[in-house]
């Protein structure tokens, strides 16, 4: 079973704690994104979001994409203030691979507890648009990273206006 | 400052060749790995390698991409078994971006030294011819001091 964990691409700009929309440019990062895996044969039966709207349209591009016919699952808990314990013991229990589109700080620190058991071993650098591919380790009680990938290395620089 | 850390690419057996050179589809798999590295647009400072015949060419393959097809450098310190502490100092203190071509156990024991600080804190899931890059995180070397930014294999690119 894979866990691809996912930060919503780029939102409008706005305050933190407002309920924003994906900006143009995050559209574009995450469609960029899901075109790569697709033309990868990357497919998954279930894609789960936050209650926030960036996060759900970022669902709602990737599954286009990757998950023909399933239906999105909206899920409490993911948000940027989300309980990462909760949600570890929740992934455990699924049997099928599933993307799960949230934010930061949140994502961050649950690839850090998912591979290390400290959620702030501040593992990896989650830039909007990034998936993060996750399998359990066959050796241990954890998860192992398989594949991590970003906009900017997907789109390359040339497609890139910062 | 950016870290690259790659495990070589698929060589054949020792029978079949005692200095073991990249397979066929070792070759094949290099290959595409530099053509992401093209796509993506990473250009690096410089390669390393360990000095086998496997990791040489596949620093070889990649430097066609990313390092204007220079001949990568042989260095002491990544065979499979060495102690990291080499190349983890010889990371902090580049000035630019480098590229280690090895082997496992060692680079698995690098990613997790870098991103923990001990060699067992953490595993990622290494095939021939995967490439990890670690950002160097200024400031904050209390956890190991780098972060994963992206991670890519042969097997995640079927079609070129």
């Amino acid at each position: 079973m894979r866990l691809l964990l996912v930060r919503h691409g780029k939102a409008e700009f706005g305050p933190e704690d407002v309920d924003r929309h994906l900006s143009p440019r995050g559209r574009g990062d995450v469609e960029a994104v899901a075109e790569h895996l697709k033309a990868q044969e990357i497919t998954v039966a279930r894609v789960v979001h936050s209650t926030l709207s960036r996060a759900r349209e970022t669902a709602e591009i990737l599954a286009a994409s990757l998950a023909p016919g399933a239906q999105l699952e909206e899920l409490q808990g993911i948000e940027p203030w989300g309980n990462v314990k909760a949600f570890a013991k929740l992934a455990q229990m699924w049997g099928e691979d599933t993307i799960v589109c949230g934010h930061e700080p949140f994502m961050g620190e649950a690839v850090s507890y998912l591979m290390t058991g400290n959620a702030h071993a501040g593992l990896a650098e989650v830039k909007t648009g990034t998936i993060m591919a996750l399998a359990r380790n066959p050796y241990g009680a954890g998860w192992q990273m398989r594949w991590m990938l970003t906009p900017r290395i997907v789109r390359g620089p040339k497609r890139e206006e910062d | 400052m950016k870290l690259y850390l790659v495990q070589h690419a698929e060589a054949v057996s020792k029978d079949t060749h005692p200095k073991r050179p990249l397979s066929e589809k070792g070759l094949s798999d290099a290959g595409k790995m530099a053509a992401f590295l093209f796509e993506a647009g990473v250009q690096v400072d410089e390669i390393v390698h360990s000095g086998k015949t496997r990791a040489e060419e596949t620093a070889n393959v990649l430097s066609k991409t990313v390092w204007q097809g220079k001949a990568a450098i042989e260095i002491e310190g990544l065979g499979s078994n060495d102690s990291t502490d080499h190349l983890l100092h010889s990371a902090q203190i580049a000035g630019g971006d480098l590229m280690a071509v090895g082997h496992l156990p060692f680079m698995a024991k690098m990613v997790a030294r870098c991103l923990t600080g001990v060699e067992d804190g953490v595993a990622v899931d290494f095939e021939p011819g995967t490439i990890v890059c670690l950002q160097r995180l200024d400031g904050d070397a209390s956890k190991g001091g780098w972060a994963l930014s992206w991670m890519q294999r042969p097997s995640m690119l079927q079609s070129v």
